[in-house]
């Protein structure tokens, strides 16, 4: 049955209707037609003169009018007052609207009584009014009595004698009706077809074509093209458009409704709708042709054939898709199929009047309950598909599922939940990217959906699988972190964010983006949900943020908090090793502003710092090495006395810590640039035994030791070390060695230290001013040694062995006056002349003041002195030479010492040109010319 | 007419002008600076000459000697001394030649000892 026609009736209660209509027709008394509610039996007519009913009634009871007229009715002998009485009786109650008539015993008595008075008129002619009335009503008291016969015999009479009577058309209704009741059909086909060709009585007319089609029907197939007719002209009757088959009410309903079914039976009877459609096909197209198709399909499912049903609604929807009934068919189909226990048949069809309306202006063109409907079905098909896909762990089937919650959720009021759906569907299937599509759309363009937040959290899901290749789905960490803020925005308390965000902290921490790894974290410590552990997490990963980019004080700051979570006993999953990592990164962090502080100068900012990572890792490396940078900062600003003091204060405390080797090197460095050498060098002193080599920090000792003045200690240590043998391998390496030796000649050192110092110079490819200086010097006095030796060798006998002692003293003077030369010719030019002169001169000397051998005579005597003189005279002659040579050098403007002793010795060798007192004048008074 | 005491200071204060600059070749001063000395000034100019000397400052000391010179031509100690000055530490054979010469012309006596040295010198210049 169709929606908007009448409140839909089930299969079987139509087949019931059927059942009980053939019983009624059966079975009633021969007046009694029952047409619905306004179908009035004869019994309730009114006789046309009754016109007082509506008047108003006495101040009487109608109850007590009724006895009245009932004790007329009793106590009269007069037919017309009886029938007259018996009238008003019957009014009263129709006026009143109470029982006040008789129960049925009484009232047939009352008619029994009434047809003797009926006769009685009739009989004797006087009747004053219409005959016509007359016998209706006799008529009608006849069937009342149960006179069916007699009834029809007045009705007969009434039609034949007054066929103008506007009484006969009911009068012929009556007879047809009384032939249809006693199986006389084509009698009754032929009654009804004259009510409906006569005049008037067109309120009959209806009903009599309903009951002529039922006449024809009743007399077999034959007459069925001819029933299908008359039925489907009450159907015109009732149903001329569209419109009014909205409009149909009451018994009319009924009629339509037992007219639609018999038109179903005949048709069913034979080949079913196309039997429907060539009866159609001759009367032309009507409105409420779907009405017959609907009525059919119902009429199969009934017989249970419910293939045929549904072909038929498939039929009608096929030549029909546009019709308004077209969802109707489609959806009665998967009832048909229900019906039936055709589960699969029944989805087919649902996902039949799902696809059917899938485009959106079939689907806006559906009434709301077939809208519904629709989502109903998309609904239920999606988690079919679901549940299959589940049992089956087939990806097509949750494809399909996704298909229907997809196109369910473009139309559900309230589409969260069926978008979710869809996306679970959708990432069963390995369909990320749709997946994620639907459950941004539940969790981001969804309003009041309480399931926003999983919708959101299940997208995010799929973006750290796909990051991890969990899943076949290429994301990235911007694209994951993107949709975490979008979450967070729109779920900003969910317990799930703060874990999500500290995942992705470190995350971008893991890939070297550290401005996002700080935003991440961040957003932790925003959240009130954050729980420990995930603050921890943020923690740490500010941590390594600050400290790659060098600012220690948060990172020590984030640390800090981290370790402060540690001690809390709030963590649960914090390994020993995890709290000393932390412990170890603070200390760290500590160490480096330690570092930065010291860069910028701020001595007591790092010496600080250093100090205090102890307090963080007590007796750790790190903590260690604070220590050592603290003096270190200290050196770095020049702070000497507090270096030293942290130096030796870190040597007591660590001594067999490796950086404790460098504490030496560092106050000696302190105490040298403060002004202590001495205590440098003893420091220096301290550590060289520990060397394998221990001569370079003995050597920086000495030097140390002379720039303090401690001589004795630096002689120590050079006499040591040139006692080695040391052969210069640089020119460094040789002035180094000279330089010793000279400090040694300073300190008074024996003769030996000169011989090294000018064999060295001798034997070096390197030279230098100062140690040629220092050589010359050398030389010069052990020149100064040998002229010594020379002058004090006297020359006896024999002449010969002194005399060649002399001469080897005088060569090894000459050859260190000529070495002195070779080193600084200019320095000690002069005075080698004027020695080498005076050698001369002194051996000239010595030879002609030689002693005489004794045994010589005179004559022997005074030969051997002319000798002596000749041997001598060369000498002399050179010694001249030589000191004029070095007066000489007055030309170039070098006068010292030993030009003037040079001189000074002419003027004894040649006083001749050289010997010249100049003249001192003196003031001797004379008298002023002018006193 | 200046007194000895203002000659004097005139003196002093011209040799030590010239022992300052002495070092520094200047050019000849004008005729009209030349200063007559008188006899304490020749001694005491004679005796500062001879302590240059002896400082071994000999240029200086040749050069205040040639002032004395200007000063006094005709005293023969400074001849006598600018000629030692100039044979034995400046070298300059030829000017101790001359002063030796003029010396001998100024002194009344025949001094064989200076004339030895004329006949030397003459002989190393030839």
């Amino acid at each position: 049955m169709m929606p908007g026609y009448y409140r839909r009736y089930s299969l079987l209660a139509a087949g019931a209707v059927l059942t009980a209509m053939t019983t009624l027709v059966s079975a009633q008394e021969s007046f009694r037609v029952e047409l619905g509610s306004d179908g009035e039996t004869i019994a309730d007519m009114r006789p046309v003169f009754l016109t007082y009913e509506s008047r108003p009634m006495p101040a009487i009871s109608p109850a007590e009018v009724a006895r009245r007229y009932q004790r007329l009715f009793d106590s009269t002998d007069e037919p017309e007052v009886r029938i007259d009485a018996l009238n008003r009786l019957a009014n009263i109650q129709q006026a009143s609207g109470q029982v006040v008539q008789p129960d049925d015993a009484e009232e047939q008595r009352l008619y029994r009584e009434a047809l003797g008075s009926y006769e009685s008129v009739i009989e004797r002619g006087s009747f004053h009014g219409k005959l016509d009335e007359l016998l209706y009503q006799m008529a009608k008291a006849h069937a009342f009595v149960g006179h069916g016969e007699e009834s029809i015999q007045r009705l007969k009479q009434l039609a034949g004698l007054y066929p103008r009577s506007p009484l006969v058309p009911e009068a012929r209704f009556r007879i047809a009706e009384s032939a249809f009741a006693a199986g006389r059909y084509a009698e009754a086909e032929a009654a009804y077809g004259q009510l409906i060709a006569g005049e008037g009585g067109d309120s009959l007319k209806t009903k009599a074509r309903y009951m002529q089609g039922w006449s024809q029907y009743k007399q077999g197939s034959g007459a069925w093209p001819r029933a299908a007719a008359s039925f489907l002209a009450v159907l015109d009757q009732s149903m001329p458009t569209l419109s009014h088959i909205g409009q149909v009410q009451g018994s009319e309903r009924e009629v339509i409704d037992d007219t639609l079914r018999v038109m179903a039976l005949m048709a069913a009877d034979r080949d079913g709708a196309p039997t429907l459609e060539a009866w159609l096909a001759q009367a032309g197209d009507k409105p409420y042709d779907y009405l017959l198709f609907d009525r059919l399909a119902d009429h199969y499912a009934n017989q249970r054939r419910y293939g045929d049903s549904v072909a038929v609604s498939r039929r009608y929807v096929n030549d029909h898709p546009d019709h308004s009934a077209a969802p109707a068919f489609l959806a009665q189909a998967v009832d048909v199929w229900k019906l039936a226990g055709e589960a699969d048949r029944a989805r087919e069809a649902r996902k039949e009047y799902v696809v059917a309306f899938s485009d959106d202006a079939d689907y806006r063109r559906l009434t709301p309950n077939y809208q519904q409907l629709w989502q109903t079905f998309a609904h239920r098909l999606g988690d079919f598909y679901y549940d299959l896909g589940e049992r089956t762990s087939q990806p097509r089937h949750f494809a399909n599922a996704a298909k229907f919650y997809e196109a369910l959720s473009n139309r559900a009021e309230a589409p969260g939940e069926t978008l979710r759906l869809a996306g679970d569907a959708r990432l069963q299937a390995a369909q990320y990217d749709q997946a994620l599509d639907n459950y941004r759309h539940a969790a981001y363009h969804t309003s009041g959906y309480e399931g926003g937040a999983d919708a959101a959290w299940a997208a995010m899901t799929i973006l750290r699988d796909g990051l991890a290749n969990r899943i076949d789905h290429a994301a990235t960490l911007p694209e994951l972190s993107a949709e975490a803020e979008k979450f967070g925005t729109s779920y900003p308390a969910d317990l799930r964010l703060p874990a999500l965000y500290a995942d992705i902290a470190n995350r971008w921490l893991e890939r070297g983006e550290p401005v996002y790894a700080q935003e991440f974290a961040e957003y932790v410590h925003r959240l009130e949900a954050s729980t420990p552990e995930e603050r921890y997490s943020a923690w740490l990963v500010l941590g390594e943020v600050h400290y790659t980019a060098a600012d220690y004080r948060l990172a020590e700051h984030a640390w800090r908090e981290a370790d402060r979570l540690i001690g809390s006993g709030s963590l649960t999953d914090v390994t020993r090793a995890d709290a000393e990592s932390v412990r170890r990164q603070l200390a760290t962090a500590v160490y480096r502003q330690g570092e930065v502080a010291q860069t910028a100068g701020e001595t007591d900012n790092a010496v600080a710092h250093f100090q205090r990572v102890d307090s963080v890792l007590p007796g750790s490396d790190i903590a260690i090495k604070g220590r050592y940078d603290a003096a270190n900062s200290l050196l770095l600003a020049n702070r000497w006395q507090a270096a030293v003091n942290e130096l030796v204060r870190f040597r007591s405390d660590f001594p067999a810590h490796p950086l404790t080797g460098s504490i030496s090197d560092k106050l000696v460095l302190a105490y040298t640039s403060s002004g202590q050498p001495v205590r440098a060098a003893s420091e220096l002193m301290e550590t060289a035994g520990k060397e394998a080599d221990p001569w370079p920090r003995k050597l920086r000792a000495a030097e140390l030791f002379h720039q303090g003045q401690a001589a004795e200690r630096r002689d120590t240590l050079y006499r040591e070390y040139l006692a080695t043998g040391p052969e210069p391998a640089s020119a460094e390496e040789h002035i180094r060695l000279q330089t010793m030796r000279s400090r040694l000649m300073d300190s008074g050192a024996t003769s030996d230290y000169r011989q090294q110092m000018v064999r060295a110079e001798l034997n070096s490819d390197w030279h230098s001013e100062q140690t040629l200086g220092w050589a010359a010097v050398a030389a010069m006095e052990l020149g100064r040694e040998a002229a010594e030796e020379f002058t004090g060798i006297e020359l006896g006998h024999p002449l010969e062995q002194s005399l060649a002692r002399k001469q080897a003293a005088l060569q090894r003077a000459q050859e260190r006056f000529a070495q002195a030369e070779q080193f600084d010719q200019q320095a000690v030019r002069s005075e080698t002349l004027y020695r080498r002169a005076e050698l001369y001169r002194v051996l000239a000397r010595d030879l002609m003041s030689s002693a005489v051998p004794k045994e010589l005579n005179d004559l022997e005597r005074m030969q051997y002195q002319m000798l002596l003189e000749e041997e001598a005279y060369p000498f002399e002659e050179k010694a001249i030479e030589l000191h004029a040579q070095n007066h000489e050098l007055l030309a170039n403007g070098e006068y010292s010492e030993w030009v003037e002793k040079s001189l000074q010795a002419l003027a004894e060798l040649f006083p001749g040109r050289y010997d010249r007192e100049v003249q001192w004048m003196s003031w001797k008074g004379e008298p002023n010319d002018d006193a | 007419m200046m007194t000895p005491d203002v000659r004097l200071c005139a003196l002093l204060l011209m040799i030590v002008t010239l022992a300052g600059c002495a070092s520094r070749p200047e050019p000849e001063p004008p005729k009209e600076a030349v200063v007559a000395l008188d006899g304490q000034a020749v001694v005491t100019l004679n005796n500062r000459a001879l302590s240059l000397k002896e400082e071994g400052r000999f240029r200086e000391a040749a050069e205040l000697l040639r002032t004395g010179i200007r000063g006094a031509p005709e005293t023969p100690e400074l001849h006598y001394n600018l000629a030692v000055i100039s044979e034995l530490y400046l070298l300059d054979l030829d000017n101790a030649l001359t002063h030796y010469r003029r010396y001998r012309s100024l002194t009344e006596q025949d001094d064989k000892l200076v004339a030895g040295w004329i006949a030397d010198l003459e002989r190393r210049l030839q």
